[in-house]
Formats: structure tokens, sequence, C-alpha cells
């Protein structure tokens, strides 16, 4: 405490100087003299107490010194010192100034647009109150790594609350809203009546569910997200009371949330009580809901999860084949929204922006470079002054943090504009991961960029202060020192942009790898003709088209109706088209072969088709025959198998005429006849390891869900109006999803990785950009200061083209060894990319090759102009100069 | 006097702070000649130390400082002890007489014969 006051105290001594100096000096005076005094009654003559007094008294000067730092913060003056002398120099060579606060606020705004936006992924994906109390329960098929809970099982953990306060589930639904005169396909989410208030939110108007409301047949209260409220409603204040019909069943509205609750991510509008019927009381195999939890005070989520795992073995004797193959996991909210993907792709764009930022400061620091031959005098007089070198550095390396920090407060304006863009240019399907309208400059982004000011203004002044400080007895006040050739300072510059090129190597690799792992992405099914494919997703309603001769009847219908509109070739369906997210897995028994246990036998992807699927897919059969008409419920079962399927299965041999049967945890069919083999098709678009489809007849296998394929070659928006529109006029109350040609359906789904490996690529492009400057300055500068050396040289007999060689020799020896050691870097590092996105390769010839190639011809381009100047020197005119 | 000692770095603001508790208000030349008489004329105070340890101490609030006018009627800066003065030296005299009550027992341990 007494330090603190101590230390506050010289704080403000730094202020008073003037008067305090005054002071000191009479008090001195005073000191003197009554030493004089003293030893004048001691019987000294006058002369011999004034000497004696001022030998006692140590040096006057001394002493007022040591008094000075005792008073005030030495450290803080010089540091103000320094500070107000870096300005100056900064006023003084404007030019140098704006260039390189520019180059540091691009890498610093780039830095802390992109941290702002990891930083929402990663640590604060949605906005709720005490996040760190809501866990998230679900069950996880151990294959498929398929996670949900079923609602059987939802309610027997309920029952038991296990450390938790509360448990609400959630489930999406798919509604067709109508009002007089149109309807709309929308998405609005089912949830437990206690759902609001374990999550902690309280509705902006009106109330949330009550418990009654979750009963069936008294379900009919909604409440509206800000977006359906302010979109629909105008926001009208009044809004509760009123009507909507949903899926023909009218819904009063009775509360409105908050715009910053937006809890399951994701773009629905509204929320309506969960009903469970009694047929869904008793379903424990079908994951349909979403679960989350809020701990009670005292209970911690290891204490949680080992209660409700206890619970849960319990439940797997109970009931063995519901719970078979599933686990129940229990985590932390955050961690359940935030995966390890999303972290990694964060990280990887903060290490692109991080590599421009290393460039951006080695282009600052060879600025500093350049202008240190013009400070060599100086530094010199400071020197012969008596400033230590320690002194000369902390003034140079003030010089260049004070030049991070305006470059630094003019990338944190242009980070405000580059998170507006980014929340403008984000591909909307962020949303499932991150609520977009908390992506901001916030404090954290603020500490971030200051700290990064700091480092950068080091990172960029250090080695440039320690080089300029280094031989400053040597040469300094001599004029001629400046024109010695080639010294030290220049083999820092070749260095640092040599680590530029190879930066910038590694960044243009890895986006060229993206972008080419995209093309591979795209092609992965190259039969398919994507642009003349329309797909559809319908919904059917289960109240009304929940028996399967229901689901028939409409399909037969609609399939009749698309056939028949103008331009389709083919029209189809099935339970999941390729990039639908159609992930349905199921085991086999092959007939004949040793009995295994469940546990162990192989897993396919069943898909009920109609017979024209595979024509209208252009998907090839290999063996055998398609489906047709002959495949109904009353004969015998059939089944085509995927060629990799039949490879798997069936090694060496053909699995015509062979006979397996469909094993699911309630029951296994009877046996089925493989009677085709179809050519492989990748169903993900990131993972292409799994090929084994099961493709059975649509009539003797009703698919669960149901996707339309049209195929076209006039597969406009026309085509696709028409399509709805034969849906409305079957049945005007069925929601359709995912009406859009095969190529939007990949652009879609691949539209996040697109826009990093943009992002990428701009920052690659910047990076090129930087380091071709680098580059430019330091050959140029090399070039003016060897005029002298070169025009002896010309003077002695050497032609221009023995200045070029001379020019060029070195750069291109330093190209070829920044270029060297960027491919080694990125050998090293691209496998992080390649591991992140399947298709994208660690190894790629014409990417590896190409992007030094091209690397080259910058950095070659950027030598000839000050290579030209060279060989324009005359002579005469240097020589004079002299 | 250049065989008198220096004082040691620390122990100048405990002799100080002795210094005006027996003196009461006092200026800068009487604290020196004050500290130099009890040494026995042993301690030379360098007057360059003097001042900014004065200064010190007042910064941390342990004396106070007056301009006054001194017996023969010369203007001079007066420096007394503060109540956390006063509390400080009775601290640091405490600490001291310890100190050097071990090492004193530390110095009178007779040596062992061998």
């Amino acid at each position: 405490m007494r330090r603190f006051r101590a230390w506050l105290v010289r704080l403000g001594g730094m202020f008073r100087k003037g008067r305090s100096d005054a002071e000191l000096a009479a008090e001195l005076e005073s000191h003197v003299q009554m030493h004089i005094e003293e030893s004048i009654c001691a019987g000294m003559t006058p002369e011999a107490a004034r000497r004696d007094a001022l030998m006692r008294l140590g040096g006057v000067e001394q002493a007022k010194e040591a008094y000075r730092e005792q008073r005030s913060l030495p450290w803080l003056d010089a540091l103000l010192q320094d500070l107000r002398f870096s300005a100056r120099m900064l006023r003084k060579n404007p030019g140098f100034t704006a260039v390189a606060a520019l180059t540091l606020a691009l890498g610093i705004g780039a830095n802390s647009t992109i941290f702002s936006f990891a930083d929402l992924i990663v640590r604060r994906p949605i906005a709720l109150p005490d996040l760190n109390r809501l866990v998230a329960v679900s069950e996880i098929v151990t294959s498929t790594e398929e996670k949900g809970i079923s609602p059987a099982n939802y309610l027997d953990l309920k029952a038991e609350p296990h450390g938790l306060e509360s448990l609400a589930a959630y489930q999406y639904w798919s509604a067709v809203l109508s009002w007089e005169g149109g309807s709309e396909a929308v998405t609005g989410v089912q949830v437990t009546t206690d759902f609001f208030s374990a999550l902690g939110m309280q509705p902006l108007l009106g109330r949330t569910f009550l418990p009654d409301e979750a009963e069936p047949g008294r379900e009919n209260a909604v409440v509206l997200s800000d977006s359906f409220w302010k979109s629909r409603f105008a926001g009208d204040r009044n809004v509760v009371g009123k009507k909507i019909t949903l899926n023909r069943r009218v819904f009063t509205i009775v509360g409105v949330m908050p715009a910053r609750f937006t809890f399951p991510l994701g773009a629905h509008l509204f929320w309506v009580p969960l009903a469970f019927t009694p047929k869904e009381r008793t379903e424990r195999s079908e994951l349909s809901l979403g679960a989350v939890g809020r701990l009670a005070s005292a209970a911690t989520v290891e204490q949680t999860r080992v209660e409700m795992q206890t619970r849960w073995a319990r439940m797997e004797k109970e009931y063995p084949d519901a719970t078979f193959g599933r686990t129940l996991r229990v985590v932390p909210l955050l961690d359940d929204i935030v995966l390890d993907y999303n972290r990694q792709f964060a990280l990887l764009l903060l290490g692109v922006v991080g590599f421009v930022l290393l460039i951006a400061c080695g282009n600052v620091a060879n600025l500093h470079l350049g202008r240190a031959a013009g400070r060599k005098q100086e530094i010199a007089i400071r020197t012969s002054l008596g400033a230590k070198r320690g002194r000369l550095l902390a003034q140079l390396v003030t010089e260049s943090v004070l030049l991070a920090v305006v470059g630094g407060a003019v990338g944190l304006l242009l980070s405000f504009w580059g998170v507006h863009v980014l929340r403008s240019t984000l591909p909307p399907d962020v949303q499932e991961f991150c609520d977009l309208n908390e992506l901001r400059v916030d404090f954290a982004s603020l500490i971030f960029t200051l700290l990064l000011t700091f480092v950068a203004g080091l990172l960029a002044g250090v080695a440039p202060a320690w080089q300029q400080t280094r031989d400053y007895v040597l040469g300094a006040l001599s004029e001629t020192g400046a024109r010695i050739a080639g010294g030290r300072g220049h083999r820092l510059r070749r260095v640092l942009v040599t680590g530029e090129l190879s930066l910038a190597v590694v960044l243009l690799i890895g986006s060229g790898l993206m972008i080419k792992g995209f093309a591979t992405l795209l092609s992965a099914n190259p039969s398919f003709a994507p642009d003349s494919l329309v797909t559809m997703h319908v919904n059917l309603p289960p109240e009304r088209y929940g028996e399967s001769n229901q689901a028939k009847a409409f399909s037969d219908q609609l399939l009749s109706r698309l056939q028949s509109l103008p331009a389709v070739e083919s029209a189809s369906l099935a339970s999941g088209v390729p990039y639908s997210f159609y992930d349905d897995r199921a085991a086999v028994r092959i007939a004949g072969r040793v009995e295994l246990p469940s546990r162990q036998l192989p897993m396919v992807m069943p898909e009920s088709v109609c017979p024209a699927y595979f024509r209208t897919m252009h998907i090839a059969l290999r063996e055998g025959r398609e489906f047709d008409v002959r495949d109904v419920p009353s004969e015998a079962p059939v089944a085509i198998v995927s060629e990799s399927m039949a490879v798997r299965l069936w090694p060496g041999e053909s699995p015509i005429g062979r006979q397996l049967a469909v094993v699911t945890p309630n029951r296994r069919s009877g046996a089925i006849t493989v009677v085709g083999v179809a050519s492989d098709v990748l169903h993900e678009i990131y993972d292409h390891s799994f090929r084994s489809i099961l493709y059975l007849p649509y009539a003797q296998a009703p698919p669960g869900s149901m996707d339309f394929v049209l195929r076209s070659q006039n597969a406009g928006p026309n085509l696709l109006a028409l399509a709805r529109a034969a849906v409305q006029e079957i049945d005007p109350n069925i929601p359709i999803d995912h009406l859009e040609t095969m190529t939007q359906k990949i652009a879609n789904q691949t539209s996040g990785l697109r826009y990093v490996a943009r992002l990428m690529a701009f920052f690659g492009g910047v990076a090129l950009l930087l380091a071709a400057v680098g580059v430019y300055s330091v050959v140029a500068s090399s070039v003016n200061e060897r005029r002298s050396e070169i025009a002896i040289r010309m003077a002695l007999g050497a032609q221009p083209r023995d200045v070029l060689a001379l020019v060029l020799r070195n750069e291109v020896l330093l190209t070829a060894l920044g270029l060297g050691i960027g491919i080694g870097l990125a050998l090293a590092l691209t496998h992080v990319v390649a591991g992140l996105i399947y298709g994208v390769s660690s190894w790629d010839l014409t990417i590896f090759t190409g992007v030094p190639a091209l690397l080259a011809c910058v950095a070659l381009l950027s030598t000839s102009i000050p290579a030209r100047r060279a060989m324009r020197v005359d002579p005469m005119v240097v020589l004079r100069y002299e | 006097m250049g065989d008198k000692a220096d004082v040691w770095q620390g122990t100048l603001a405990l002799m100080v702070l002795k210094t005006l508790q027996a003196m009461g208000p006092l200026h800068g030349y009487g604290i020196a000649r004050r500290i130099e008489q009890i040494s026995g004329d042993l301690l030379n105070v360098n007057y360059g130390t003097l001042y900014p340890a004065l200064l010190k101490l007042q910064q941390e609030g342990y004396i106070d400082s007056e301009w006054g006018v001194s017996d023969n009627h010369r203007k001079a800066k007066y420096y007394k002890l503060t109540r956390a003065g006063r509390k400080q030296l009775a601290k640091e005299a405490r600490e001291w007489r310890q100190a050097t009550d071990i090492l004193a027992r530390f110095l009178t341990e007779p040596e062992r014969t061998s």
C-alpha cells in the first residue's frame, strides 16, 4: 500500500519539475550555509569552511540528479521522451509512416476480424444466460454417430432428475403456414413446456407455455421468434392473442421471444408445445428429440454424467433391443454446439491471417531497415553525445511500437468493417453453429487487437533496431560509410524477404489445395450431370399419411404428374438422394454363412427406390436387372446392391441370386434375393468412405422419407415452380423443402467451405502482394546503395548484361531459397487442411509446382524494375557526384 | 574522511526516523549532523543519498515537511515524523533488534576445538 502511494506521488512528481527543482536548490543552499556557519563558529576561515562544505556535500549536481530520480519515475520519463521523439520522427516521414502503418493495419485488421469470428464460433456461439450450467443429453449410435434421444428414454431420464434442475426436449417441426390466399413451408420447434425456463429465458411479450399445454389436443399455442414477429407481424406489440394456421390447425400466439434467443440454432421461426402421443411415449428407437438440461445448483457435469449413465445402464438391461449399439452422452451444451471441426476451422483461419500479419511485419521491418542508412548519422551523433546502446534500442523499438499502435488503430477500424462484411456475406448455414447476431468486435477482440499491436510492433522493430545500433561506433560519422555495399543490414533484409516468400508460398499452396479439393468434391459423382437433375424433399404429415397405403397413393399420383411435366425425361423417388443428409444404417445377414452375433454383422445403407431411379440418376447397372413392375409386395422380395457392397460381401463372386436378410433392432426381414449390381454412388459430400448401399424396391419396402428426383435438360426456375405446383395441386398443406437442382444442393452444402476457401485465397493474394512489395523494396534499395559500385564497374567496361547479372544473381538465389523453404513448410502444414476436408489432399503436383512458379514470376517482376534502373546507371553522373 | 563508512543502504531511513523521533522536527542539515554525531563520527552521511531518502520517506507518508526558520534565522525545510512514520519506526526497530540479536548469538558461539 505504502509503495503504491509512493508510486502515485512519483507519478505526480513528473508534472511538477520546475517548482520542486527550485525548492531543492533552496534546501541544498541552506544546508551549505548552515554547514559554513558552523564551521566558522568552530574557527575556520570562511573560504576554508566553504570548500569543506562543498567537499562534504559530494557534488550539488549529483545530489540533484539522485533526487530527481527519486522524485519521479525515470523509466517513464525516458519512455515519454522516446514517444515524443518517435512521434516527431513519424510525422517527419509521412510517406514511410503511411505505408508502414497501413501495411500493419491490414495485417492487424485481418487478424482482429477473424479473431472476432473465431471467438464467436468457438467460445460463445450462442447467447444464453448461465451457458455453463446447461448440458446436452443425447443417445449416440456408435456406428453412425447419429445423435438424439428417443421420447420414451427421454421421459424415463426426466422422471429421475439426476442432478438436473430440469431436462427439456425439443424437436424440429416442418409445417405449412397458411393464410387466406397463400401458404408457405416453415420450420419451427416443438418443445416441452419447461423448455424456456430450463434455458433461463423470459419472453419479450406474453408468456411461454403452461404445463397443461403438453397434453395432446391442448397444444394449440405458439411462441414467436423475434424475426418471425418482425417480418410477419411488423413487430406489432398487440400480437399476443392473434391466431396463425399451421398444418391446417389454428394456433394462438401466446408470446414473443427476444432477438437474442436462438436456441436451438438454425433458421426456425417459432416454438410450439411438444405433446407426446401415447405411441410416442413408448418409442425407444427413433432418436427424434434433442434434450437440454440445467444443472441443479450443487451438481457438476461429471456427477450428473455418472448418475445418468448409471440410470442408462439399467435401461440397457430393461430394453436391450432399443438401446443396442447406443451410448448415453452428457456434455456441457457448449461442447455439443462447438464441434472439434469448428475449432479446427477457427484455428486454420487464425493461422492464415497470422501468416499475413507476419508477412506485413516483415515488410515493415524492411522499411525500418531501408531508413536505417539515412539515420546512421543521427544515431552516430546521439552515440557520441553519450547515449547508451540500450537507450538507442529502446528508442527505435518505441518508434516501431508507436507505428504499430497507429496501424492497430486503423486495423481496429478495418475490423469493424470486416466483421460487418463477414456478417453480410457468410453463408446462411453458418447459423447452424453460431448466432451471427452475436458477431461483433467485442471486449475480447479489443484486448486481442491491443496485444497483437504490441507483438506486431516488437516483431517489426526489434531486429532492425538491433541491427541499427550494432555497429554504431564503426564508420558512424563518415558520409561514405553509408555507401559500403551490402552491409549486415542488407543481409537481414534478405532474410526477411526470404521468410516472407516462404510464408506466401505456404498460404497460396494451402488455398490452392482447398480450391482444388472443392473441384474434387463436385466431380465426385461425375455421372450425375447435376445441372439437369432436380430434387425435392416432401414431408408427409403423419396425421394424414401415417398409413403406408396413403403415402403410396400420394407418391404414385405425384410421380405421374411429375412425369407429365414438359421437358421432364424421367421422374422417380428414393428414401434419400445423395447429398441430402439421408443416412440410415442396417445390419445384413447373408444366407448360407456362419451366424455372427448381431453386433458383428456388416452394416449397409438401405434405400428404397422407384423403378426409374437408376435411369433418372444416371446410375449404371453393372450386372443383373433393374427393379420393375413385377416387384410388388406379393412377389418374392428383391434387392440391388452397390458395387462396393457386392465386392465387400461376396468377394470374387457374383452376388446375383444370393440371399440376405436385413436386421434392425426390432425385427429381421425375410430372405431377400439380389437381382442386380449398381455402380457406386457417393452419398456424403465430405465422407467418401461408405459406399455399401442396399437398394430395395419402393413397393416392397415403403420408405420413411421421400426425395423426388426429376431429370430434365431444362431444369430452370420454371420447372421448379411447376414441381411445387404439382405437389400443391394434390395437397396444398404438404411442406416441401430442398426443391433445387443437384448443382444447387451441392453448392448449398459446400457453401461454408467454399467461403473459407475464398477467404484463404483472398488472404493468399494479400500475402502475395505484400511479398512482392518486400522483394521490390529490397532490390530497389540494394541497387540504390550500390550505384557507385555499379558505376565503377561500368566505367571499367562492364556491360549492362553484367550489371543485370550482378543484381539478379543474389535475388534469384534468395527467391529460390524462399520458395524451397515455403514448399517444405507447406508439406509439413498442409496435412492439417487435408485432414479437415475430404477431397483435399496434402500433396498435389500442379499446386506444389504451380504456386512456386507463380511466386517466382512475381518476384522476378518485382526485381525487374530496379534491375532495369541499375542497367541505366550513368557512370559519369554518379562518379561526378562523388 | 576516506576511512569513514558510508551509511548502509536501507539503514539510513531507519536512522532518519529515529532521529526525528528523538529530536522532533529538524532540517536536513541537522539530521545529517545528528546521525554523524551519534555514530561517533564513524559514519559519513552522503548528502546525495540523504535528500533522495528524505523524499522517499515523504512519498511513503512516513514524514512530512514544511519550510521554517532555523535557530540562526535561516530559512530551512523542517521534517517531522507522521503517525505512520512512528509506527513504521517501531516496527523496523523491532526487526533490527531481532536481526542483530540473532547475529550476535551466532558470532558469540564458542569456536569448536579440534
